[in-house]
């Protein structure tokens, strides 16, 4: 458990661990101070003794938002992914190679072949000592792990909430 | 007008054969070398060790020189985080005895079941760029019953336990084996970029079966600049406590407090080293004593701190509370006095 530690009359300043017997300052290079905020984030008002002070309340909440702006980025270029089962289809894009005379851009279209799906399901030998091997059809992993992936990280999209959205959509 | 000049005789087979002479291993790396810097990295010149207190010497926290029982991401030695993850386990300071000449650390699992034990040190990113992109290379001397024990690198929350190459992973002979693994990071590295050497899978992909009774010791840790380790480099005690300072110090005894009222004392320590950051103040033990200038001292039970506003980097300004043997005088000054049943000690960390 935290308790703030605060007597403007002795300029005492910081956060109580009770666990460690430690006195965190209030420094957000200090990874105590770091720690009291994740805690926070994941445990709310039930790690604190008394009430949150607001500005602790609200570095957390900026640290919270950091971080699902990160994981929606991260998330959303997993998904922009083609996927394995899928395949890609064929596609252009135009690069700028240079500037011409009057300074315009010279620009190529170069198309990126397309990519096959993989196949959905895979064949697994099986050796066992003194007997023949047996063939069995799996489902391919590398596309089990590609939806797996996928799913995880619809799942981020999802739960983010709109502000975080509205930040990195540029809303 | 003719002019004649003489030039020194050249025997020209004694020239060819020197062509054939042999330049050794090393010589033959320092030629193959395609930079400057891939040279002054052969020739182990300048300062190489990026990881502070490799060598195992420094230990502010205490002694350790029996197996000690830890907690998941505690501190023992000085800038080597213990980690454990599913089974329990101890870790041992170890003292050169006659003979040798390294200190090490060893940890033993005490339990059995799939899980790591591991040491890590986390580096300090004054810039995102400072590591990007560059080639480094771990080495240990490590001992091990176990052939999970390896070294392992975490490039950063972007890159993870990054692939490595070498011969990273020990062979589980019970003898002392070199580990080398070299790695390359991405263009910027962001936090908890840190270098572990501990019983654990390939990138820590799943824990292993840990068994009690497996360890690891490890000595001479470095991780350096390039592709090649060189053998390690020996910093002065001095040079490699003040290192660790930056991190972690212990206030001595003897520094002067002032009684602030009747029940509160208010030390003012300049700390030995600027560091890292506003350090967390902590006291080892709820018995704590101030040894008082003028009369008999004051003991205090149920001590508790609290940092002051003026804390910095550079300097400690601490509060101690707590149920006072005596009333203190205001204004009078006291000496901070850890001594016998009143043990507490002033800890202060910066740790990243």
């Amino acid at each position: 458990m935290y308790k703030i530690q605060k007597d403007t009359a002795i300029n005492q300043s910081g956060i109580l661990c009770d666990i460690h017997n430690h006195s965190i300052p209030l420094d957000p290079a200090n990874s105590d101070y770091q720690r009291v905020l994740d805690d926070i984030i994941e445990q709310s008002a039930s790690c604190f003794t008394g009430d949150i002070p607001t500005d602790l309340q609200t570095a957390a909440d900026a640290k919270q938002f950091a971080q699902q702006v990160e994981a929606y980025k991260e998330a959303k270029a997993r998904i922009a992914q083609y996927q394995l089962s899928a395949g890609d289809a064929e596609s252009t894009k135009t690069i700028v190679t240079g500037k011409d005379s009057l300074l315009e851009d010279i620009t190529e279209t170069i198309t990126i072949p397309a990519i096959p799906a993989l196949d959905a399901t895979i064949e697994v030998i099986t050796h066992e000592i003194d007997k023949d091997p047996v063939t069995s059809t799996v489902a391919n992993p590398l596309i089990v792990k590609d939806n797996e992936e996928r799913t995880a990280a619809q799942l981020v999209i999802d739960n983010t909430p709109q502000p975080v959205k509205d930040e990195v959509d540029g809303v | 007008m003719a002019v004649k000049f003489k030039k020194p005789e050249i025997n020209i087979r004694e020239k060819l054969s020197e062509l054939d002479k042999s330049s050794g291993v090393a010589g033959e790396a320092l030629l193959r070398a395609e930079t400057p810097q891939e040279q002054f990295n052969l020739i182990g010149a300048g300062r190489r060790n990026l990881l502070i207190n490799g060598g195992f010497e420094v230990s502010q926290r205490g002694g350790y020189t029996s197996a000690t029982a830890y907690n998941d991401g505690t501190y023992h030695i000085d800038r080597w985080e213990a980690l454990r993850d599913g089974v329990t386990a101890t870790i041992q300071h170890l003292v050169p005895v006659s003979g040798e000449s390294s200190y090490g650390v060893k940890l033993v699992a005490t339990s059995s079941a799939n899980g790591t034990i591991r040491l890590r040190q986390r580096l300090e990113i004054p810039n995102q760029y400072k590591w990007g992109a560059r080639t480094f290379t771990l080495s240990a001397r490590v001992k091990s019953n176990s052939s999970n024990a390896r070294l392992m690198m975490y490039g950063g929350s972007s890159q993870g336990y990054v692939y490595v190459t070498g011969n990273d992973t020990h062979s589980g002979s019970g003898n002392i084996e070199t580990l080398t693994a070299t790695f390359t990071t991405t263009a910027s590295v962001s936090a908890e970029f840190a270098a572990f050497v501990g019983i654990d899978n390939i990138r820590s992909t799943s824990d292993p079966a840990i068994t009690s009774g497996h360890y690891f010791e490890v000595y001479d840790f470095q991780m350096e600049e390039g592709k090649v380790a060189t053998p390690f480099e020996h910093r002065s005690y001095g040079e490699e406590l003040a290192l660790c300072q930056r991190y972690f110090t212990v206030m001595p005894n003897g520094i002067f407090g002032i009684a602030s009222t009747s029940s509160t004392f208010v030390y003012s320590y300049q700390l030995p080293v600027q560091m890292r950051a506003t350090p967390s103040v902590s006291l080892t033990s709820t018995n704590q004593r101030q040894g008082d200038t003028v009369a008999q001292g004051i003991s205090v039970t149920s001590a508790s701190v609290s940092n002051n506003t003026y804390t910095t980097s550079t300097v400690a300004v601490f509060i101690i509370t707590g149920t006072f043997s005596a009333a203190a005088t205001p204004y009078r000054m006291y000496l901070y006095e850890a001594t016998g049943s009143f043990p507490a000690q002033v800890h202060l960390s910066a740790e990243l």
